[in-house]
């Protein structure tokens, strides 16, 4: 495994820099030194299949931190033989739960307001420290693209996204797309309607796109094979 | 004065009260001195011919040249100009007391019709003088749409504050002076696009919006940065290759380093924001 390139390194709260400890949620404190699935059991109750092959074919948790000069940025590192699989941690004065955490997350689907609970989402990385983008796996949640970015980012042309939200039904403005893989899957929600409805669309034909009928068990499964090093071009989304 | 990066540094991260007071004093008696030069240099361009104006302008150019060596040291990245800029927090943290701000000198040497008088050419006076460049450069910073109403990303204040300061280049992950007769772009480090896409952000008034983009809450989200260096990074979090050349690996990790921190600073900021709205209803 590589080193990492964080100057705190903790298996355990112990090992935790004094002056961190006001910095992280007390429930990730105390949950240190087991599993991922025990480090997050809300996450791994919604995302089961992820979770078992994170728990199975990747390393016990360990939690990484970055003083800087006025935040510490804290993650939770989970690795294999040659990549890094990084859960950026919330701050610990985000709320977690309640009407301000769900309000902040409404565009979601319930199941996954996991993604953004106690981390802002994850990526599998083969640095030795996290990014700030990616693909694959679900955006950081201000990352999240809306449609002029989305079309941007996929080198499409109006007319291709255009089809795309003739195609939805609903206004562009709201359409927001949360994974985009490499295979050009892409999976939106709708910030205006807030339904928890879910889109999937590829850059290769934005005018067929599909509901997805079940937005967990569908997530849970691409993730599940993506982390068990399937290759996102090997998954099907539509079946 | 000249002092080294190795000493700057050890001054910046060691809070050395006693050293950085000597410093504020010297740039106070500096900025003194400067400042009658561009109070005499404001009465002059009142009065005087568009002939004479070249000579004058020479001559407050060499001065400032002559004199940037102060500014240069607190300015060599966004986030220590935000610390030590004489107004800002570290200075009044530590108890001394601010120098008179030359931020505010600038501004209010850079009324619209000095512009005007030199219709193409641009002419800033702060910290430095600029000459030969177009005005729109000057302040031709990108907008944000806010509630409907486009704004200026960095206000003109903040692009006057950082002219003629150093920046951190990004190739050799040094600190480098301002290259003179050019003026210096700011770039949010963590960028506007993903400050308005962070949880509660469009919940807040457009004044507050505002003041976050605008970093009056001082964050320390601005850093100086040549024009072609911060047209390659954009809105770009993860900036690694500059015209097909990769960005300094150490740069390039201790920039996301700060983006996460200014990205949590940031939230912090609107949550206090949010709360002390709903407070008030």
């Amino acid at each position: 495994m590589m080193e990492l390139s964080y100057p705190y390194i903790c298996k355990i709260q112990s090992e935790v820099p004094r002056e961190a400890l006001t910095h992280i949620d007390q429930k990730i404190l105390d949950r240190m030194g087991g599993s991922f699935s025990e480090l997050f059991p809300e996450f791994s109750r919604v995302f089961g299949g992820a979770s078992r092959a994170i728990d199975k074919l990747w390393s016990p948790p360990k939690l990484v931190l970055q003083k800087g000069l006025r935040e510490w940025a804290a993650y939770i590192v989970v690795q294999s033989e040659a990549e890094n699989l990084f859960f950026m941690l919330q701050p610990e004065f985000m709320e977690k739960e309640g009407e301000l955490f769900d309000e902040d997350y409404q565009m979601l689907p319930e199941s996954w307001k996991e993604l953004y609970r106690w981390f802002n989402s994850f990526c599998i990385t083969q640095k030795n420290y996290c990014p700030m983008n990616w693909w694959n796996t679900p955006f950081r949640f201000s990352a999240r693209l809306d449609l002029d970015d989305f079309e941007q980012e996929g080198g499409l042309s109006r007319q291709d996204t255009e089809r795309f939200v003739e195609s939805v039904g609903l206004k562009r403005s709201g359409l927001t797309c949360f994974l985009l893989t490499e295979n050009g899957d892409a999976l939106f929600v709708s910030e205006e309607e807030c339904d928890g409805r879910v889109f999937h669309v590829n850059t290769k034909d934005m005018g067929i796109v599909t509901e997805i009928k079940d937005p967990k068990s569908s997530l849970d499964q691409y993730l599940e094979h993506y982390l068990s090093g399937g290759k996102p071009e090997d998954y099907s989304f539509i079946g | 004065m000249n002092l080294s990066l190795e000493r700057y540094r050890d001054i910046v991260f060691r809070q050395d009260k006693s050293t950085i007071e000597k410093y504020f004093q010297r740039l106070n008696r500096r900025s003194a001195q400067y400042d009658d030069d561009v109070r005499a240099f404001d009465r002059q361009i009142e009065t005087e011919s568009s002939r004479r104006l070249a000579g004058w302008k020479a001559d407050l150019q060499n001065f400032a040249v002559n004199n940037s060596q102060d500014h240069y040291y607190f300015g060599m990245a966004g986030f220590i100009a935000a610390e030590f800029l004489p107004t800002d927090r570290l200075g009044l943290a530590l108890g001394i007391t601010p120098l008179p701000p030359l931020v505010n000198q600038a501004n209010r040497l850079i009324p619209k019709g000095l512009f005007s008088r030199v219709s193409d050419k641009g002419l800033y006076l702060g910290e430095r003088v600029f000459v030969g460049q177009e005005v729109s450069h000057l302040f031709g910073q990108a907008g944000a749409v806010i509630n409907g109403k486009t704004i200026r990303t960095v206000p003109t204040d903040v692009s006057a504050r950082f002219q003629g300061m150093g920046y951190l280049d990004p190739m050799t992950n040094t600190f480098k002076s301002a290259p003179i007769n050019q003026t210096l772009e700011v770039d949010h480090i963590f960028p506007v696009k993903e400050i308005m896409r962070l949880p509660r952000f469009k919940k807040l008034t457009t004044e507050q919006q505002i003041s976050i983009i605008h970093d009056r809450v001082d964050i320390g989200n601005f850093q100086p940065l040549p024009k072609t260096f911060n047209a390659s990074k954009g809105s770009k979090l993860d900036w690694a290759t500059y015209r097909q050349n990769d960005v300094n690996p150490a740069y390039e990790r201790d920039l996301i380093n700060r983006q996460i921190e200014i990205e949590n600073s940031i939230q912090r900021q609107i949550n206090l924001f949010y709360k002390a709205n709903r407070g008030a209803k």
